[in-house]
């Protein structure tokens, strides 16, 4: 039911949630602007999941993920009357998110790290068999579930490649969408994207070889079927 | 055609960003490639698995946003800072202010005087000093009533009072008075307007935000009628 400006004028304080739900997001925030609260919980249910899932596999960490989830959805609330329909809803909100992940990974990259005081070993001292550096352990956890595991792969992809490619294969967002949300070039767009499906194929590899875990993967699937046709 | 290229224009044949001219090139090559065709099979296969490996949100997820929404807007709300306290300015542009506060405040007295400066010169200058005459100039009284803001009902209690909104006298004087004196008061008066726009900005908040309470409460009554 999509509804131009003028249809939605006066807005009727009786719409029901149900109506609600047949809304276009636009037309929801439309309505978050005049006041609408229960609009907003409307675009809460709708955006709530697919912007944590986009932000906890940028920063993996499930904590900062939901308070950044939080605060993308506070600030969509606060600032409401600051949206224009020149984009997409969709597009704006995942700017809004794309942004607060770009300082959080900006404010870590800056923050100083700890230096020794005492000074550097001499060489006699190192350890003959020195870690690799390379190593993260962080990374080396072994997990047996497919959801680890792609988080893992997802999380070895560089930066710059994974905000694309989060925004378009899990959040199904268009190059120009794509765009709009990063700043980028359109043709920067398409070949990040590009680049980071090709690390990606080589990060699953393994995976893709591993009966246990493609069964696992039809398991899933069915089970979204099941739940989609109920 | 080389197996980079084609795995760029698969990338964008996925996307359906492809034109149809280079999807036929495009066949042409996965019809020779074995390698090509595995390619494609193992990015649909990613594809899938990301798909199915959505995280789950966090157990009271719902809850806490809107705890974390009434905290924002009744911070929002409740920031009113004291009429008297000095502008909170951080250490970094520090000069930027000072240096914004003075301009204006110069251009203030510049106005004033290009405005008044006949007079004040005139007579200035008839007893020998510009700034020797120390009588009483005449003062601006900007007063509101506040009218214009009526209560939504007995219980509002307005954030700003409504007596204290303009009710203040903006002294026009100063041609008795040392520059630098001149410059302060405005400066004064300049920080203490800027207060009274927060304060009416946070009211407007804190209106709304009572505003939307009252929808809310209106449509679950009429729901439940």
């Amino acid at each position: 039911m999509n509804l131009s400006r003028d249809e939605q004028m006066p807005l009727n304080p009786k719409v029901r949630p149900e109506d609600l739900r047949e809304l276009r997001d636009e037309d929801l925030i439309f309505r978050v602007q005049q006041g609408h609260r229960k609009a907003f919980d409307e675009i809460v249910s709708r955006y709530k999941g697919r912007l944590y899932s986009f932000i906890l596999r940028m920063i993996k960490d499930p904590t900062t993920a939901e308070e950044l989830t939080q605060e993308t959805l506070i600030r969509v609330y606060v600032h409401a009357d600051k949206y224009r329909e020149i984009a997409r809803f969709s597009t704006w909100i995942f700017t809004i998110a794309t942004n607060l992940v770009r300082n959080l990974v900006r404010k870590r990259s800056r923050r100083p790290r700890l230096l020794s005081l005492n000074p550097a070993p001499d060489e006699d001292e190192m350890p003959i068999d020195p870690p690799d550096p390379s190593a993260d352990p962080s990374l080396a956890i072994e997990s047996d579930e497919l959801g680890d595991k792609i988080a893992l792969a997802t999380s070895r992809i560089p930066e710059k490649y994974r905000i694309p490619f989060l925004l378009r294969e899990v959040e199904q967002l268009t190059y120009e969408e794509i765009q709009q949300v990063t700043g980028l070039k359109l043709g920067t767009v398409r070949s990040r994207i590009n680049r980071a499906r090709n690390k990606f194929r080589q990060l699953i590899k393994p995976l893709l070889k591993n009966e246990a875990l493609l069964a696992e993967l039809e398991q899933i699937e069915a089970r979204a079927l099941e739940d989609k046709e109920h | 055609m080389r197996c980079g290229k084609a795995r760029e224009w698969l990338s964008l044949e996925t996307d359906g960003q492809l034109p149809p001219d280079r999807i036929i090139g495009l066949e042409k090559h996965m019809e020779t490639c074995g390698q090509c065709r595995a390619y494609r099979a193992d990015l649909s296969l990613g594809q899938r698995m990301l798909a199915a490996t959505t995280p789950d949100l966090p157990e009271n997820f719902d809850w806490r946003l809107r705890l974390k929404l009434n905290q924002a807007l009744q911070k929002g709300a409740q920031e009113i800072p004291l009429p008297w306290a000095a502008p909170r300015s951080r250490a970094g542009n520090w000069f930027a202010s000072f240096s914004t506060a003075t301009a204006v405040g110069l251009a203030a007295v510049l106005a004033l005087a290009v405005f008044l400066g006949p007079t004040v010169f005139e007579s200035g200058f008839r007893s020998g000093s510009p700034f020797a005459d120390s009588s009483p100039q005449p003062t601006t009284e900007l007063v509101s009533d506040a009218t214009d803001r009526l209560p939504l009902n007995s219980t509002y209690m307005p954030l700003v009072t409504p007596g204290r909104g303009l009710q203040r006298t903006v002294s026009a004087t100063g041609f008795g008075r040392p520059v630098p004196e001149i410059i302060f008061d405005l400066q004064s008066e300049n920080r203490y307007l800027r207060n009274r726009l927060f304060y009416c900005e946070q009211e407007i908040r804190s209106l709304k935000a009572r505003l939307d309470t009252t929808v809310d409460n209106h449509v679950d009554e009429t729901e439940d009628r």
